[in-house]
């Protein structure tokens, strides 16, 4: 539950469905190329001055994946026309890139019209604490972030209308209508850049959404039962999808996200705060790629479903990997970081008897695994005392800590035990 | 007020938790107050609530709507909130209406902008603390919700006691574990609070340390923020134009995200930088920049915390740091399963109410033990006298009556006196002699809302019903009911006002010009006299559950009982054979002509 980015196509997709009848709407072309579907031929776009695209217009391809910068990067193309526009999408179609740290596949993306325009404007609207603010400059574009004097801040009071006096008479209804999109449809962001004006028309070319997911629920008919893609390079395999399925069916928190499966240590760790502080502990301690996942389980969940969560990570541990055998002595150990605070209401038995009935379905498959756990609360000293008799008894090798040790000790017990190198800070 | 709760704080919780209510007042006990929780708002279900204070077991009353728990305690100003993702922010904005001080919200994932108008509207009205959080904890005076957790920890965080830190985080899982932190290495705290995890909590940070810059028994803050939002901004504004003089610890949570190979979304919906300034790092270096004592990492904060109790702390330091006794809780307290309000038998003399059996018995009259027993009061003489004229009309109506006919049936085949008597008592239902209650209410309703007698018969007409306590199989206008006769006119002569037997005596005037038997039968008289002439004597709480105890039928079959044991023993003297119907008596088959 956050504020979750939508592909370009599917902004341009909410906004033109859901326009109505409000004057001002903005002309909205695109057509989305998904994986695993043939290039579609695009409509008979509108060109201003009474042009019409095919017929000698330009087109523009775009990758549409969630990350910015496109432009500069070479991920925005200008063809001359479909061939070429279909031609450069084929090239990079399926094509695995590196933006910044992140690794992923090109699979989406989009065929616009190539509208000539002098102007770029730029329009956004963000949720601030107690107003809601409209940013508008005349100077938009790709190099918005140095226009920083232009840019207009119109603060509009949660329970009021903006007022939209200081925008060019010509873009104020269009203005308005992103403005009451933004606020009707549950966006915690909107931004349009560029946003065109010319021959008496305003084109939207480029659009970023971010919706707050928290109100899925009562916008189901407008993007509540779309799929909201994961960020860039966030391709989820089975078992984060099998989590997933498992937490938006519970009243409790249960996250997953695998960040390298060739790391060694592995952590389930209570609370939205502790997970945080875990994964700071050990990123801070040990090289990054040691950590195999972020993890997070809180709200106390019932033994059923901690059995479920604790199978599903401890099936990813176990899985044979891709690639080349790792290297090293230290290399095959792994650990498995039971963390988390001292808990507020989540009883500590009754959760750590589902992780008890994971691993003794995992027990033959885990003899290269060793388990740290610190963890404190309700019914601490039983669910403690269960793990530990249950680990001796299968012969995994556990260390289990309450609220008299400080929270992430275990991290560097858990480090030097599997003699893993450390960071140089 | 210097901290947001005092020992006298009282909360009213909007649903019915029933773990967390006990923690509260666990904690009210092992801090040595009163109970904390005054009232529980349920809106399905309005029985008390039981619980524990120590190890004595009370009842909590239970309202049905937010605004009848206020009205009833009106001076109660903390409400913490349980109600569901969905149906929080109506009780938040009722919540501010009615005017409470404090709104402590726990659901997770209620929409931001839902979230950003209670903001709004809470503006210099109402702190609202949440929603995703624990709550907050005033040490050694009140606690909201499961906030320090169990009752061990609870002391071993030194939440009893008022120490000398404010602490404020977002994390409400974390908040514990802070506590913790800072009672083993200062003397705890004095106020804890977490905002909660979302990315526009309901109260700030910045809000929480501007009142504990302000009290003198804090001095130093500790803040434990994350990824996520500017609010450390103000903060550190605050630090440097000496708005916070106070030392003020603080660590900003998240440094990993920017190691990480791909987007990451952590547990908290607020946990996550929408630019640069967001992240871990920027907010950790801006606050060392104003002036914060900011560590390295999280595991340097506990070093910090005892290096600056140390500094800041005064020769009271040794007093402070002393263990107070604590009360004992046992772990495995049982609620009772059974309740009685009415009589006590463990006494030397046995119980009536507060009244000595004795007394009632040396009174030698029957009434005033009904009134004890079913009302737990006492009623005027001529109340009590008109009950017992109900009781004499309906002991018996004859053999042929349902209940009557069936007690015979029973005896005539052998069963005991007892077996008789429930067997006819069985019979007692809507078609005989239960009409009463039902009566009651619809008259009750009518007359409550206003309706003229006229349009009372058309609702009742048009919703296909009969008119409870209308209509007679024999007895007509032209041959009234001599019961109803005697029983009218010692009701009128003793009462001035009658207005639900006026009601239904107009309403009779209708139906009989319709029908001559739809008078007003004794079921009817019964229920609307007693209306105007039992219930207002009866006490409030009994009042407002008249309609639905079913009193009035009781009073039928306490009545009955002695007829229907008449008949019986009648039977048993006249040693009557076993009843058998006779056969012609009954129609055989489907009754079709061709049969």
């Amino acid at each position: 539950m956050a504020q979750k980015p939508l592909y370009e196509a599917q902004a341009k997709k909410l906004i033109d469905e859901q326009w109505g009848k409000m004057p001002g709407k903005p002309i909205i072309q695109y057509v989305s190329v998904i994986p695993h579907a043939p290039l579609p031929t695009p409509p008979s776009f509108i060109l201003p001055h009474g042009g019409r695209c095919p017929v000698g217009g330009k087109y523009v391809a775009k990758v549409d994946e969630l990350f910015g910068k496109r432009g500069k990067l070479g991920y925005v193309k200008i063809a001359k026309d479909f061939a070429e526009a279909k031609a450069w999408i084929q090239k990079l179609r399926r094509k695995e890139v590196k933006i910044g740290e992140r690794r992923g596949v090109l699979n989406h993306f989009l065929i616009e019209p190539f509208i000539e325009h002098k102007k770029e404007y730029y329009v956004s609207c963000v949720g601030e604490r107690e107003t809601d603010v409209i940013f508008f400059s005349v100077a938009g574009g790709i190099d918005i972030e140095e226009q920083g004097d232009s840019v207009q801040r119109i603060k509009v009071p949660l329970d009021q209308e903006p007022d939209l006096k200081s925008i060019p008479k010509e873009l104020r209804d269009t203005v308005l209508g992103l403005f009451t999109l933004f606020r009707k449809l549950d966006l915690g962001f909107l931004e349009i850049n560029p946003l065109v004006f010319e021959d008496g028309k305003s084109y939207l070319l480029d659009a970023v959404v971010r919706v707050d997911t928290a109100a899925a629920f009562r916008e189901q008919r407008t993007w509540g039962t779309w799929e909201i893609p994961d960020g860039f390079g966030n391709a989820p395999v089975e078992e984060e999808l099998t989590i997933r399925d498992l937490d938006a069916k519970t009243g409790s928190s249960l996250k997953f996200v695998l960040l390298n499966p060739h790391g060694r240590i592995w952590t389930m760790v209570a609370g939205g705060g502790a997970s945080i502080i875990y994964a700071d502990a050990i990123t801070n301690q040990v090289d990054a790629k040691e950590l195999a996942n972020y993890g997070e389980w809180s709200g106390n969940p019932s033994t059923d479903e901690m059995e479920e969560y604790t199978k599903n990570i401890l099936k990813l541990m176990t899985s044979p990997l891709p690639g080349p055998p790792p290297r090293g002595e230290g290399k095959k150990w792994k650990a498995l970081i039971i963390g988390g605070g001292i808990a507020n209401f989540t009883d500590i038995a009754k959760t750590f008897a589902g992780v008890i009935k994971a691993l003794r379905i995992y027990a033959k498959k885990l003899k290269n695994v060793h388990i740290f756990v610190r963890r404190a609360g309700p019914n601490d000293k039983k669910g403690l005392t269960m793990l530990q008799q249950a680990c001796d008894e299968m012969g995994i090798p556990c260390v289990t800590y309450g609220a008299q040790r400080p929270m992430t000790e275990v991290v560097g017990i858990a480090i030097k035990d599997l003699n893993i190198k450390k960071r140089n800070s | 007020m210097n901290t947001l709760f005092t020992r006298q704080t009282t909360a009213i919780i909007y649903g019915r938790k029933s773990v967390s209510i006990q923690r509260m007042l666990d904690f009210d006990y092992i801090a040595a107050r009163s109970p904390s929780v005054v009232a529980i708002v349920d809106p399905t279900n309005g029985s008390p609530e039981r619980v524990f204070f120590g190890t004595k077991e009370f009842l909590l009353p239970v309202y049905r709507s937010l605004s009848e728990a206020k009205s009833s305690h009106p001076n109660t100003d903390v409400l913490v909130n349980f109600a569901s993702l969905r149906s929080a922010g109506a009780v938040v904005l009722e919540g501010i209406d009615l005017k409470f001080r404090v709104i402590a919200t726990i659901a997770e994932g209620v929409p931001e902008r839902d979230v950003r108008i209670w903001i709004t509207k809470a503006k210099n009205k109402t702190i609202l603390i949440g929603p995703a959080t624990v709550g907050a904890v005033t040490a050694g005076a009140f606690r909201i919700g499961d906030t320090g957790g169990s009752n061990d920890h609870l002391t071993e965080s030194k939440l009893h006691q008022a120490g000398c830190v404010g602490y404020v985080g977002k994390s409400g899982g974390l908040s514990n574990e802070m506590y913790r932190m800072i009672a083993e290495h200062s003397s705890g705290i004095v106020e804890g609070v977490a905002i909660g995890g979302d990315r526009f909590p309901g109260s700030h940070l910045m809000d929480h340390l501007s009142r504990f810059e302000k009290n003198p028994a804090i001095t130093f803050h500790v803040v434990l923020s994350e990824i996520g939002g500017r609010e450390e901004e103000e903060i550190a504004h605050a630090l440097k134009e000496k708005h916070i003089k106070k030392p003020l610890i603080a660590w900003v949570s998240g440094t990993s995200a920017s190691f990480f190979p791909k987007n990451v979304q952590f547990g908290h919906a607020g946990a996550w930088a929408a630019n640069l300034a967001e992240t871990a790092e920027a907010k950790n270096i801006l606050l060392k920049k104003a002036g914060a004592l900011v560590p390295d990492t999280f595991e340097e904060l506990p070093q910090l915390i005892q290096k600056t109790f140390r500094k800041t702390g005064t020769s009271s330091i040794l007093k402070l740091m002393r263990k107070k006794d604590t009360p004992y809780i046992p772990e495995n307290r049982i609620h009772s399963h059974l309740q009685c309000t009415i009589s006590d038998d463990r006494g030397d003399d046995a119980l009536y109410g507060k009244k000595s059996i004795a007394s009632f018995i040396n009174n030698g009259s029957v009434l005033p033990v009904l009134a004890q027993l079913w009302w737990k009061t006492t009623l005027s003489k001529k109340t009590l006298q008109y009950l017992e004229m109900i009781l004499c009309a309906v002991a018996d109506h004859g053999p042929a009556v349902a209940g009557a006919h069936n007690a015979i049936v029973a005896a005539t085949a052998g069963k005991d006196p007892i077996d008789a008597l429930c067997s006819g008592l069985l019979t007692i239902g809507p078609r005989f002699g239960g009409a009463v209650d039902a009566a009651a209410c619809s008259f009750g309703d009518a007359v409550a809302r206003g309706r003229l007698p006229q349009e009372f018969v058309d609702d009742m007409k048009e919703k296909g019903e009969r008119i409870p306590g209308i209509g007679h199989k024999v007895k007509t206008i032209h041959h009234p009911d001599t019961r109803v006769k005697a029983l009218l006119a010692y009701a009128k002569k003793n009462w001035r006002q009658l207005p639900h037997t006026t009601y239904a005596l107009q309403v009779e005037k209708i139906t009989t010009s319709k029908k001559p038997n739809l008078i007003l039968n004794v079921d009817g008289t019964i229920a609307v006299t007693l209306l105007d002439i039992l219930l207002p004597e009866l006490p409030k709480d009994i009042q407002k559950t008249f309609f639905e105890t079913g009193y009035l039928n009781g009073l039928f079959a306490l009545g009955r009982s002695i007829g229907i044991l008449g008949h019986v023993f009648d039977q048993k003297r006249l040693n009557a054979p076993l009843y058998r119907h006779p056969t012609e008596d009954i129609l055989y088959g489907e009754g079709r002509l061709s049969d």
